[in-house]
């Protein structure tokens, strides 16, 4: 028996959506630049599959962008700063992504200033702690939708409004939201106004990696220059598989109403996430992060839990867990390699249960049994252990 | 002396301490030819000692390996590429001339010729040779002459036939691998053991390594720290042996049975006692550790003692009375630290006291071990090593 419970660092591959992919990329050799026949037809494709893209996110097709992946999403709004002319403040949330923390500190080193702004001790971003943080010459604001270790869903609409009506005379920040965690997974509205750009990751609902979406409400200064792709925001031959997987990923698991993009089919994902919640309680060798977070809490996403315990490093479990068959992560797949957590040390949890955390995340397809088998060997190493 | 027709590169090698050595020379020259033509095989490359010095010889295509061989050979003191013409003044000339434009292109401004004539029909005395040589350089302007404190030296041998180099490579010096017995040398992954092997290394020690892992409290890149580590080691030993004991259970068992002061400790002491079983098995003669003096709770004086009294062989701490800082210097030396301070716990937490026992009395430390009852364990333990050998290429 084994249990796959890492949905947040990557869902499982679905391979009906990878074959068609494949399959019609086959088909659609043609580079979607040329203007014969068969370029003609890729560039047919993708288009209709930007269409797909914006019609389940209910944003307009001309405000997708495609490109590698989250990373790069989150960047290209970032690095657009660097063509500015006047250099100023960048305000970014204490629990984003490293693909956006870490840019920041390399826009730091091109003469911008980076602010933190404070979460609230169960991980939320407040409109109110961007207001106090952010100053005069604040060009650039990251929230991100939900948080990819606590689940924390994040008042992103708030946020933008709160952004619209600063007083006269100041220019509204750029608002970025990395909703790489959301999209398809708790409702979402992009086209909100107040909110300029989005990331967008196709491998975090069974897409492949590689490939993702950038959504800006309008045009940008891109920093990356070359053929003039996607509207020369993001140059480079088009990922033409990796785009078709994409929309039909994001089709999958989500369709339009009216102005926001909401999630299908995740009933078995909150029975899984409520029955994992009470599981922990039963056990009572581990708790939930924050504490407050209740079986069916709708201030979380129902896919991501964090979790902590007293007595073994979230490390070490994993390990131990891992030879069990049962697969989680500590923390943010990509900082598991680096010491330290960031977003726990933000959420003020004392450096023990910081160190001893854990994050089990799970997918539309998780079952209770899953839930079951990884409770039986958490209890199994508590007493092992 | 004779030189192969077809070689290309030829190496002259200054050995180190073995001069000293007026007893046993050969047995020490002996080994130090063998290393290198271990280093050499299939190079095509001949390795020769005349008189106190190493020549290493092979095709152009050799070079480069026998480089390397000579950079990582214990036992030499310094090294530098040759080369050989016909004992001609013009040939020695143009060779002398070659070799100042290559100190010159390198920066350096002042030089001076040292000759030695080996070949005592050859018509020029010593002086001559160098008189005649440094006109060569310093005629045309190359470089000036300063011969009490010159940037570079010259050397012209003119023996079967003449050699000319320029200035020498360091060596890593110390007595040749394997003229000093074998040890066993216990590999943490920190910074201070690998420093510790290598010195024990430098005095002609063969060396097999011994780790212990803890799956799943240590990580499998902590493992793999230990296994890079061993890997630079071996560049320096003719080949290293690894030896990985799984140690979860006994670490299970100790923090189970005994006070959590005394864990680290009783710990050492365990693996002291599988290193006697490793040294018996392997015929290892002593136990190499990278222990320096107070460094930290368990290398107290007093806690050296009770983990020594579990030791059957000596055990050897080159670190012991140096420092950290000292320590680091040496471990950039040989390459290890880099890899040595990537974040890879060797311990877990979980069995780490937060304020573990200082001066740990020999005779109530001894008496928590036997109640402990691991002895057992231990032999499970040993038994269910894992072997990994790293060349030295």
């Amino acid at each position: 028996m084994s249990a796959y419970l890492d949905w947040a660092a990557t869902a499982l591959p679905d391979r009906a959506i990878l074959t068609e992919a494949l399959e019609s990329s086959l088909g659609l050799f043609g580079n979607p630049s040329s203007v014969h026949a068969p370029g003609k037809a890729a560039r047919n494709a993708i288009e209709s599959a930007r269409a797909t893209v914006a019609r389940t996110l209910a944003v307009k097709a001309e405000s997708v962008y495609f490109t590698s992946g989250g990373t790069e999403s989150n960047h290209l709004p970032m690095l657009s700063l660097l063509q500015r002319p006047v250099r100023g403040s960048i305000a970014i949330s204490a629990i984003e992504h490293p693909s956006i923390t870490e840019q920041a500190r390399m826009l730091e080193l091109s003469g911008w200033k980076p602010l933190v702004i404070p979460v609230t001790k169960e991980g939320f971003v407040t409109p109110e702690a961007v207001l106090a943080t952010i100053k005069d010459d604040t060009a650039f604001v990251a929230v991100m939708a939900v948080n990819n270790e606590t689940g924390a869903i994040q008042p992103i609409a708030d946020i933008a409004q709160c952004l619209l009506r600063l007083p006269a005379g100041r220019k509204k920040p750029h608002f970025h939201v990395d909703a790489v965690q959301a999209a398809g997974k708790i409702p979402l509205a992009l086209s909100l106004p107040g909110i300029d750009s989005a990331a967008i990751s196709a491998h975090k609902l069974g897409g492949p990696r590689g490939i993702g979406c950038l959504y800006l409400a309008r045009r940008l200064e891109s920093f990356i220059r070359g053929g003039g792709q996607e509207s020369g925001i993001r140059p480079g031959t088009e990922n033409l598989a990796g785009i078709l997987a994409l929309a039909r990923a994001l089709e999958r698991h989500s369709a339009p109403e009216g102005a926001i993009s909401v999630p299908t089919g995740q009933e078995g994902a909150r029975e899984a996430m409520a029955r994992l919640i009470e599981g922990i309680a039963r056990l009572g060798t581990a708790t939930v992060v924050p504490a407050s977070r209740t079986a069916r809490d709708e201030r979380f996403s129902p896919y991501v839990l964090q979790c902590t315990n007293a007595r073994i490093p979230g490390e070490v479990l994993v390990r131990a867990l891992s030879d069990r068959g049962v697969y989680i992560s500590t923390g943010s797949a990509c900082s598991a390699k680096k010491k330290g957590r960031p977003v726990l040390q933000a959420m003020h949890l004392a450096p023990d249960a910081q160190q001893n955390a854990f994050r089990v995340s799970i997918g539309n397809e998780t079952t209770a049994a899953d839930i079951d088998c990884f409770l039986s060997a958490l209890a199994d190493v508590f007493s092992a252990m | 002396m004779d030189i192969n027709s077809d070689a290309s590169a030829v190496y002259l090698v200054k050995v180190g301490e073995l001069t000293l050595k007026a007893g046993n020379l050969r047995d020490f020259e002996q080994r130090l030819q063998q290393n290198a033509q271990l280093y050499l095989e299939g190079k095509g490359a001949k390795v020769q000692i005349r008189a106190g010095r190493m020549y290493v010889e092979g095709p152009e295509s050799s070079a480069e390996a026998i480089e390397y061989a000579l950079s990582h050979l214990v036992g030499i003191a310094g090294w530098a590429r040759a080369a050989v013409v016909n004992k001609e003044t013009e040939a020695m000339k143009r060779a002398v001339v070659a070799e100042a434009i290559k100190i010159r292109d390198s920066g350096k401004k002042t030089f001076k010729i040292e000759a030695r004539r080996g070949d005592k029909s050859f018509p020029l005395n010593s002086y001559e040779i160098s008189r005649l040589m440094g006109e060569a350089v310093f005629d045309p302007g190359i470089l000036a002459v300063d011969v009490h404190r010159p940037d570079a030296l010259i050397t012209v041998e003119v023996r079967e036939r003449c050699f000319v180099y320029g200035p020498e490579n360091p060596g890593i010096r110390g007595l040749p691998c394997g003229t000093g017995g074998k040890g066993l040398l216990l590999l943490s992954g920190g910074i201070d053991s690998p420093v510790a092997g290598f010195r024990m290394l430098r005095r002609g020690m063969k060396i097999d390594g011994l780790y212990f892992h803890s799956h799943p409290y240590t990580s499998p890149e902590a493992q793999q720290k230990v296994e890079d580590l061993a890997k630079m080691l071996a560049r320096y030993g003719v080949g290293m042996h690894l030896n990985v004991v799984p140690f979860t259970a006994v670490q299970q068992h100790i923090r189970d049975n005994s006070p959590t002061d005394y864990a680290t400790v009783l710990l050492r002491m365990c693996m002291m006692k599988v290193a006697n079983m490793m040294c018996r098995a392997t015929g290892s003669t002593s136990i190499i550790t990278g222990e320096s003096l107070g460094q930290v709770a368990s290398q107290t004086i007093e806690n050296l003692t009770v983990t020594n009294s579990c030791a059957e062989f000596p055990v050897l701490r080159p670190l012991i009375g140096m420092d950290k800082e000292e320590i680091i210097t040496v471990a950039k030396e040989i390459g290890t630290y880099e890899t040595s301070i990537l974040p890879y716990e060797d311990c877990c937490v979980l069995f780490s006291p937060r304020h573990p026992v200082l001066r740990a009395d020999l005779a109530y430390t001894t008496e928590i071990y036997n109640n402990l009852k691991i002895d057992g364990m231990l032999k499970e333990a040993f038994d269910a090593r894992e072997h990994k050998r790293f060349g030295w290429l």
